[in-house]
Order: C-alpha cells, then sequence, then structure tokens
C-alpha cells in the first residue's frame, strides 16, 4: 500500500504500523517502548488484557486529518498523509520525555564535562545516585534524550533513584533505573529461548524527585530470577534501553548477548546523529576555528576523527582528497582545546565501538620491523 | 635549603648514551611529548636510543618544545639541523614548531610501552598530568581501545603536586613515605585538589602522621584510577607510564586493588616511564623516516634503506646505571 510521510510517497506491505512506515521512509521518529520483533506495546490491551507496561508516547505523529497519534500503536492505511515533525509534535514529545525522565538519574547527560569523565568523583558534586550509569555513552535512553531534547530545553534535574544491583549469572539488575518500557518482559514472554521470568509490577515507592505517579517496573516474576525459571539467555540486557538490566559479560548494554537458535537479537532503530554532505557548500559554511571534525562515510559510518586549528581547512583538505577516501558527510565541534578533545571524542568512539574510527589507526608500516 | 622549595617539582632528567661515538650518530630522529605539565623529547640514531630529556612544561608550549630538544640535543651536540625527522605528540603536539608530523599521544605512549617494557604488554596505565588513560594494545603497539577520565585532577601529576606542595614532601619520596605507616588508613573520602588543602591540614589537626596523610591520599587516587582500568578489563602484561607512574604509593596500591602487579623494567634500566610517549614519537619518527628515505630510494633507483628498529638489541640500550 501507498502512503506519504513528509510528503514523500512510500510503499509497505499490508499490516505494517504506521511507524514501519516512516522507517520505510526514512524519516527517524523518536520511540522508546517500541522494540523490533516484539509485539506491540498496546496489543494486550487490546486483547482485553491489562495494559503491563506505560506507553512512552514518544512515538506520536499526525496524521491526515491533524490528530495527534501513536506511530507505533496505529495500523498504517493506503492513502495516509502523515507529518512526523512539527513544533506541537515536538513540545508533545518533550513532554513525554521529561516525565521519564523525571524518574530516571540522567544528570550526566547535560554535563558539561560529560566526556572524559568517569563519574566516580563528581565535579559538579552530585550524589552519585543521581549519575548517570555504567552504560553511559552507548545507552538508547542517552541517544534519544540527545535527539528529543536537542536543543536541552528540558530542566536537568539531580533525580536520585535506588543504585542497589544484584547480578544473577549474566544478568544485572539494577532497578532503580528501570523506566517502566516494558521491553524486557516483553522479550521474556516472546523470544523462544526466555523463560518467562520477568513481569511488570507497580513501583515500590516513587522514585525521589519524580513528581507523576510512579511507573511500573520490571521484576523478576518470583524473588530472583531463577526461582522465576530464567535461562539466562541475556535476551533483556539488551533490550533494555535505560541500563537497568545488562549483561556486563557483553561489551555493553545494546551489544546483544550469543545468539540462540530460533530468535535473532533485534537491533532498535537509533536516532540519527546531524551531520553535513561533504560538498564545497557545506564546508564553505564552516568557521574557520579551532574544533573536531568527524568525517563519515556514505552509511554514516565514522571514519575518521579529528582536531584541527582551523576545521574549514581541514575540510578543504578532506575535500580534496574525497577521491581517494569515502567520505561523504562531516560534523564538526568547536574547541580551542581541540587535541584534547579529539581525545576525548575517539575515547567516546572506542568505548561504544572497541576499536578507533579506521582513519585514526596508525598505518601498519609505522610499527617497525615491517619494511624490508 | 631555601625557604622557597617547590615540593612539587621532579627534577628535569636527563640521560645520554655513554661513550657516543658522535661520528656514527647519523638518521637522527626526534620524539617531542608536549604535555600539559612536563614536556620530553627523546632522540633515536638509527632507531636507537641515545638521548632524552624531561623538563616542565612553561606557560608557551612552542618554548617548551624546543627546551625539551636542546635538553636532550645539546649534550651531544645535536642541533635541529642534524634531525632527519621529528614527530610532535601530546595535548601541545601543534605547538612543536619543527615536527614534520604529529601523532596523539595515545598511540605515542603505546608505542612507546611496548618499546620499553616488551612486546607481551597488553594493558598500558598512563598516568599522566592532567588525564589518565588505559590503552589496549597488540603485540607491535598499535592501540586497540582505550578509555580516558580528564576532567578531575585527582589521580593525576597535577592532583599530586598540590599534596606534594600541601604537605611539603619532595613529589619524588611521597611514594615511598605513604609506606612507612603502621597499618593502611582508609583513603580519604575526597580527592579532589580543590578540597585537598583543608582536608589535608585537617587530618594532620587531628594527629596523624604526615606519612599516614600520604597513604590515604595514594589509597584514594589508586582506588579512582583502579576504577577506570577495572571498566576496560585488565590484560596481561600491564604496564605502568606517566609521571605518577614513578609514584610507587599510588601504583602498589592500584596493583593491590586489580589484583595484577605492573610489570617492572630491569633495575638497571635507563627508561623512564615518563619518557613513553616522546619515544614512541621518535620511533614513530624513525619509521616515517626510513618510508620517506624507501620512496626517495625507490624514485632515485637506488637501495639505500636504513636498517629497521633492532628490538632484538633493545638489552644493550640498558647499559648499567653507572655508566649515567
Ligand atoms: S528493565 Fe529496562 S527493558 Fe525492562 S521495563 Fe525497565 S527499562 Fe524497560
Ligand atoms: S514507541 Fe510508540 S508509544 Fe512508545
Amino acid at each position: 500500500m501507498h502512503l506519504r510521510i513528509d510528503g514523500e510517497a512510500v510503499a509497505v506491505p499490508g499490516g505494517s504500523s504506521i511507524l514501519d512506515a516512516c522507517d520505510a521512509a526514512g524519516r527517524y521518529v523518536p520511540r522508546l517502548c517500541h522494540y523490533p520483533g516484539l509485539s506491540r506495546p498496546w496489543a494486550a490491551a487490546e486483547g482485553g488484557g491489562p495494559a503491563l507496561w506505560d506507553e512512552c508516547g514518544l512515538c506520536v505523529i499526525r496524521s491526515g486529518d491533524g490528530s495527534e497519534v501513536l506511530a507505533c500503536a496505529t495500523a498504517a492505511a493506503p492513502g495516509m498523509e502523515i507529518v512526523t515533525d512539527d513544533p506541537e509534535l515536538r513540545a508533545i514529545r518533550l513532554g513525554r520525555l521529561a516525565s521519564i525522565l523525571a524518574g530516571h538519574p540522567h544528570i550526566c547527560l547535560s554535563c558539561p564535562d560529560r566526556d572524559g569523565c568517569s563519574r566516580d568523583v563528581c565535579t559538579y558534586g552530585n550524589a552519585p545516585e543521581a549519575r548517570c550509569c555504567a552504560e553511559f555513552g552507548r545507552c538508547e535512553l542517552g541517544a534519544l534524550v540527545g535527539f528529543v531534547d536537542a536543543a536541552l530545553a528540558l530542566p536537568r534535574r539531580a533525580v536520585t533513584a535506588s543504585r542497589d544491583a544484584v547480578t544473577e549469572g549474566r544478568i544485572r539488575r539494577e532497578m532503580g533505573l528501570c523506566i517502566g518500557c516494558g521491553r524486557c518482559a516483553r522479550i521474556c514472554d516472546e523470544a523462544p529461548e526466555a523463560g518467562r521470568a520477568l513481569e511488570m509490577g507497580a513501583a515500590d515507592a516513587p522514585a525521589a524527585g519524580a513528581q507523576e505517579r510512579p511507573r511500573p517496573v520490571a521484576r523478576p516474576k518470583k524473588g530472583t530470577l531463577q526461582a522465576a525459571g530464567c535461562t539466562f539467555c541475556g535476551r533483556c540486557g539488551p533490550a533494555c534501553p535505560a541500563g537497568a538490566l545488562s549483561t556486563p559479560g557483553g561489551a555493553g548494554a545494546r551489544r546483544p548477548g550469543r545468539r540462540r537458535a530460533g530468535s535473532r537479537p533485534a537491533t532498535p532503530v537509533l536516532p540519527p546523529v546531524g551531520r553535513e554532505p561533504l560538498t564545497e557548500q557545506a564546508v564553505g559554511a564552516v568557521p574557520s576555528k579551532a574544533g573536531v571534525l568527524h568525517l563519515l562515510d556514505g552509511a554514516g559510518r565514522v571514519l575518521r576523527i579529528t582536531g584541527a586549528a582551523d576545521v574549514r581547512r581541514a575540510l578543504t583538505e578532506a575535500l580534496a582528497g574525497q577521491a581517494r577516501g569515502e567520505a561523504a558527510y562531516f560534523r564538526v565541534e568547536l574547541d580551542d582545546l581541540y587535541t584534547q578533545r579529539e581525545s576525548e571524542l575517539l575515547a567516546r568512539y572506542a568505548q561504544q565501538n572497541g576499536h578507533l574510527p579506521p582513519g585514526n589507526e596508525v598505518d601498519d608500516d609505522l610499527f617497525g620491523d615491517d619494511l624490508p | 635549603m631555601d625557604g622557597q622549595r617547590e615540593f612539587w617539582r621532579w627534577s628535569e632528567r636527563s640521560w645520554q648514551a655513554p661513550d657516543l661515538d658522535r661520528q656514527a650518530v647519523t638518521a637522527v630522529t626526534a620524539g617531542i611529548d608536549v604535555g600539559s605539565v612536563s614536556s620530553q623529547a627523546v632522540l633515536l640514531a638509527g632507531g636507537r636510543l641515545v638521548s632524552f630529556f624531561s623538563t616542565r612544561t612553561g606557560s608557551s608550549s612552542p618554548d617548551s618544545a624546543v627546551r625539551a630538544f636542546k635538553g636532550a640535543g645539546e649534550p651531544l651536540g645535536i642541533t635541529l639541523d642534524d634531525v632527519s625527522y621529528t614527530v610532535g605528540t601530546g595535548y601541545g603536539r601543534v605547538n612543536v614548531p619543527f615536527a614534520d608530523r604529529t601523532i596523539t599521544e595515545i598511540a605515542c605512549h603505546a608505542r612507546g610501552a611496548n618499546f620499553m617494557a616488551g612486546p607481551a604488554v597488553r594493558t598500558i596505565l598512563d598516568m599522566g598530568g592532567q588525564d589518565c588513560k588505559v590503552i589496549r594494545c597488540d603485540e607491535r603497539g598499535k592501540v586497540l581501545n582505550f578509555i580516558m577520565n580528564d576532567k578531575c585532577a585527582a589521580g593525576t601529576g597535577r592532583g599530586m603536586e598540590v599534596i606534594a606542595d600541601v604537605l611539603s614532601v619532595p613529589i619524588e619520596e611521597i611514594g615511598r613515605r605513604s609506606f612507612e605507616i603502621d597499618d593502611e588508613p582508609p583513603p580519604v573520602s575526597n580527592v579532589c585538589t580543590v578540597f585537598a588543602k583543608s582536608e589535608a591540614t585537617s587530618l594532620l589537626r587531628a594527629g596523624w602522621s604526615v606519612e599516614r596523610v600520604l597513604a590515604a591520599y595514594c589509597a584514594a587516587m589508586a582506588q579512582r584510577v583502579a576504577g577506570l582500568i577495572e571498566r576496560m578489563g585488565v590484560e596481561r602484561e600491564f604496564f605502568i607510564t606517566g609521571g605518577i607512574g614513578k609514584n610507587v604509593g599510588v601504583t602498589r596500591r592500584i596493583e593491590r586493588l586489580i589484583g595484577v602487579e605492573a610489570l617492572r623494567l630491569p633495575e638497571d634500566s635507563v627508561f623512564d616511564p615518563q619518557i613513553a610517549g616522546a619515544l614512541g614519537a621518535a620511533l614513530f619518527a624513525h619509521s616515517l623516516h626510513r618510508k620517506r628515505e624507501k620512496e626517495r630510494g625507490v624514485a632515485a633507483g637506488a637501495g639505500a634503506v636504513m636498517p629497521p628498529v633492532d628490538t632484538a638489541a633493545r638489552k644493550d640500550l640498558w647499559p648499567p646505571a653507572a655508566g649515567r
């Protein structure tokens, strides 16, 4: 069937949701409780069952008649006209994000010193319970906040939550971080290898600093995961966007655990990061100032991160050398201390990817004995 | 001792290969590491260490780079004209006016540590003047991954300087004296350098010995750094570079916390863990020089190619301490 997303025609198979259609059209719509491959958040409620998790409401879009609907929960219909972005939609998303953040520690996300900080000691004296968790820098919720609140419009408060953590087998639970999206409980219910050990329940007490009714939180159906029949398949960790459930052995929350028969770990669609095409015109608009630039390939993968005293000049050089490299896009960040900033951004990249960007590797022939 | 003594200063460090035949010194390559606190220069001739010099970074980075180079070159009569290739590194790398190329301090530290401590090194802890990095590298000293902490001076050279100054203990003695205690005190709760002064003073007033306060500080720094190391994971061999790498009060406590002993240089080694960055830069300079010569050689149809870095002969870069 055909419909229009932001004026562009797109064809999707029957049974698609509006969110699927937006993805097919390459228009990113924020989403949190939606997770690829899982039943839709509304399915249980529609079937007469209780809605066991809160809809995040972030995927709100405007349909042809001007009404606001949830893209993940609405079936696409032929001829629909969808608007994915306007000031009102942005405001609604911000409001919903604010209520999610009201119960989840997040102060590090907006800290000017966020890169290069180990979060062991806080320069600004924020309590450990208000700081971000070990998934900082690679967590899905953080990426989402960066997209929905790119202008840092939301007041960032020192929300504290209990940071007690339990590790059973390969699964670590820090349930004070749970935002109640229900992804883990659904995956535990629906993945063939999982043990149906998790459920959503009422939070014991409102998180400190929260102004609204507590969101439901995930918990094992019996006291421990083991007692609840957990198979320790490790699917819930990568599914959790908030660091509440993780599988620390694997390198990071979003890295899927070992794949088992019958079920493949899904990769959630993440917010796109800003980038400009590497063209003369775009480069001409960059100021001749000190900073750090990212060069990206056509698929948006980072090729190289370099600090330069004059980012425009460095980009002009990259442009000239374009035939040799495959750089298609760039991103700049102005910073006078650009050598240090370069290291920080390299460290951030290395933490997320487990290696340096390909263009930052020192050539193999500079390691001594390789030359004849 | 004059009343104006600056306890935080590491003395300048200089070394030249003994019995060097000045005529035989050709194909000199230089590595200059301009850090936020100290600057180092390392000179190689044909890939072999001939000289290094370590000094404090002044207010002008270009001056510091020149001063470091002169410190290493002058005793051997080596001037900039004698140098075939220079690589600048460190946060001030762009302020090495005579550099042919700059390479990040991360790559240089790994390469330098690999050369200094051998190809078995996989995890490097670099405790520099204003930041702390944990680097994972392969057997050639090529960086695979790294993590850093630079927002807090505690656990870095600057933090240690503040403690040295507050307690009037020369920085070289902190490590040793921090073990002159009967039992290990709890780490201080706040290693923030901003509060260090008042906290140290109140501990002294509460009857703590200077040694005990030092121990509590070293332990707190070690705890912070150990947290960073654990985030990366320690893979053996483990080696410590940078200024604080010379402070056993911190390094031994880190080893205790992570349960892995750091590789130690042989007693008679001339290497100073602080020159790892400059050494790596000089090694890259050597390889870059050879590469350039080779390209030129190929262009001219000649075969005059420099010898590769002789890693097997590394042992004779460690002349007896008496030779210094
Ligand atoms: S634990 Fe994570 S995945 Fe599960 S409901 Fe909470 S936030 Fe969602
Ligand atoms: S993604 Fe649609 S409501 Fe959460």
